[in-house]
């Protein structure tokens, strides 16, 4: 999606037209820094804010003034909420904090090669079932291998974590800017940062008191920079989910980079499924290719980080499909959710 | 009530950040500046999205203790204290409607334009806000009028019920299309004929 497309649906936006995945597309990318947009944001808040001065006027009840003063809470309640401004505890987290937040990846993200590479075994005949566990052993495999390297390199690391935590303070206030110029219903963007700012500072006291470094740490940091790069690369695409099953109000969608060839994955009101079932997501090209499954958290949302994807160009589709546990090499169940390039 | 520091400004910032700094400091007689000065085109707004007087108070109510409790959400940056007063109530009656919805309940009451008889003496804003605010109604309801039906009652939808462009082309058996073109021209019309009430001076 063009900057051009983003800045059309700006005046949408404001008006509370868009559907809930396009306004959600649009936050990322303003939050990616556009200027243009900010300031598009900005001049049609104000115009819609002033739609209701277009109304025929009806006072007040004149009883309400009274009945509302005398309501105001009193001076307890007061003192906590003024005192911590910061805190901003929202009762509903929003699709922002869910990607942002360190931890959480599955270890069953990330496309791996093996999974292709079996499917091509199948193609030469081979069981379908034995190969099907062979690569699911070769992820596990794989997987621990990482994780192995990943704490050989911990200590040399701990001192670019640190360097990184000044490069997000930059990076924070760079993002406070921009959110300072936004209007309206972007409200609870600003509260994220804010928590995102209070991670920070966790971290670094982390880094503080752990001189040897620790590797959820170390992975938190990692994946966050990962988001945060991929939201702001200019070669990212977005693919908007359509649910495929009437009456459900599940969606999401996908940023993808093809010059890195890693992409960020949310999906809401994903219903939970059975336990012997899961969601898989799907890069179609000119035939799927799994990128990976997952099952949705408690609030029936899900995110993730795919890296490796198989020829970005060539990618037309994306799909969630429900699969038996553990996925399959090939999409077998019923196609959940569907966003076409 | 005097209220000096409000009737320095002219059109809609009858509101300054100041008095609600000091709502937020949990200054009651700045609070009771605010009500009065906003109390009007907030009631308006919430009868246009609610349809009743009775819920049109209470989300008010809540509106105005969520001001109280919460004021140092406010941030000059992002527009006019008014703008974000207006901005609140519009965000929690859509909430409202989406329960009523959700209850079972029809959606949308659309109101008589009725005169504003209703307009109480007493309480409400001084002299100079008044005509100010007078000013700006007679500038949106002109700039408005001069939209096209079409462009205005898919502003309308939007805006005051909360519907979605899929669910406005539904609503009206229109290509979905058209009514993004709808609100995108009304908008970009109303945004040139209103420059000078919206920009920041
Ligand atoms: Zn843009």
């Amino acid at each position: 999606m063009s900057h051009e497309q983003f800045e059309e649906s700006v005046p949408l936006y404001a008006v509370g037209a868009l559907e809930k995945a396009e306004r959600q597309v649009l936050e990322v990318h303003l939050l990616s820094g556009c200027t243009a947009c900010h300031a598009a944001l900005k001049s049609y808040s104000a115009v819609a804010g002033l739609l209701p001065y277009g109304l025929p006027p009806h006072a007040a009840p004149a009883e309400l003034k009274g009945r509302i003063m005398e309501a105001l809470p009193k001076s307890q309640t007061r003192t906590e909420s003024s005192a911590a401004p910061v805190k901003i505890q929202e009762p509903a987290r929003s699709w922002l904090a869910d990607l942002l937040e360190p931890g959480g990846l599955r270890p069953s993200w990330g496309f791996n090669p093996a999974v292709s590479l079996a499917a091509v075994l199948i193609a030469t005949g081979a069981v379908l079932y034995s190969v099907y566990l062979r690569s699911q052993v070769t992820i596990e495999t794989g997987q621990i291998q990482r994780v192995q390297m990943m704490l050989q390199e911990e200590n040399q690391r701990i001192a670019a974590a640190q360097q990184q935590l000044t490069a997000q303070h930059q990076e924070l206030s760079a993002l406070r800017d921009q959110v300072g110029l936004r209007t309206g219903e972007v409200e609870q963007l600003k509260a994220e940062l804010a928590s995102r700012e209070e991670q920070v500072d966790q971290l670094q006291t982390h880094v503080a008191q752990q001189a040897g470094g620790n590797s959820d740490l170390r992975k938190a940091l990692a994946q966050r920079d990962e988001i945060l790069a991929l939201l702001r690369s200019p070669d990212v695409k977005v693919v908007s989910f359509a649910c495929l099953h009437d009456a459900k109000a599940a969606g999401g969608f996908i940023l993808f980079d093809r010059s890195t060839q890693k992409a960020l994955f949310y999906a809401f009101n994903m219903p939970a499924l059975p336990p012997d079932k899961t969601y898989q997501l799907w890069a179609i090209l000119d035939k799927p290719v799994s990128a990976g499954v997952f099952q949705p958290d408690q609030g029936q949302k899900t995110r993730g980080m795919v890296r490796g994807l198989p020829d970005p160009a060539k990618i037309t589709k994306f799909a969630v499909s429900v699969e038996p546990s553990g996925g399959r090499l090939q999409p077998t169940g019923a196609i959940y959710l569907m966003g076409q390039l | 009530m005097a209220q000096p520091e409000a009737s320095q400004k002219s059109s809609s910032a009858s509101v300054t950040s100041s008095l609600l700094a000091a709502v937020a400091k949990g200054d009651q007689q700045a609070f009771a500046q605010v009500y009065d000065a906003t109390s009007s085109i907030l009631f308006t707004l919430a009868l246009r999205m609610l349809g009743d007087r009775d819920e049109a108070a209470d989300l008010l109510q809540d509106v105005y203790s969520e001001v109280w409790r919460k004021g140092t959400r406010y941030d000059p940056a992002r527009g006019t204290p008014t703008a974000w007063l207006v901005t609140l109530t519009r965000s929690r009656g859509i909430d409202r409607l989406r329960s009523r919805a959700a209850k079972g309940g029809r959606a949308s009451v659309a109101l008589e334009d009725s005169p504003a008889a209703e307009q109480a003496a007493g309480d409400g804003p001084g002299p100079l806000d008044m005509y100010a605010e007078l000013e700006l109604r007679s500038a949106v309801a002109k700039a408005l009028g001069e939209l096209p039906d079409t462009q205005q009652q898919a502003l309308e939808l939007a805006y005051y019920e909360g519907l979605s462009h899929t669910e406005i082309a539904d609503r009206l058996k229109q290509p979905l299309g058209t009514i993004k073109t709808r609100i995108k021209l009304g908008m970009d019309k109303l945004r040139t004929t209103l420059q000078s009430h919206w920009e920041p001076r």
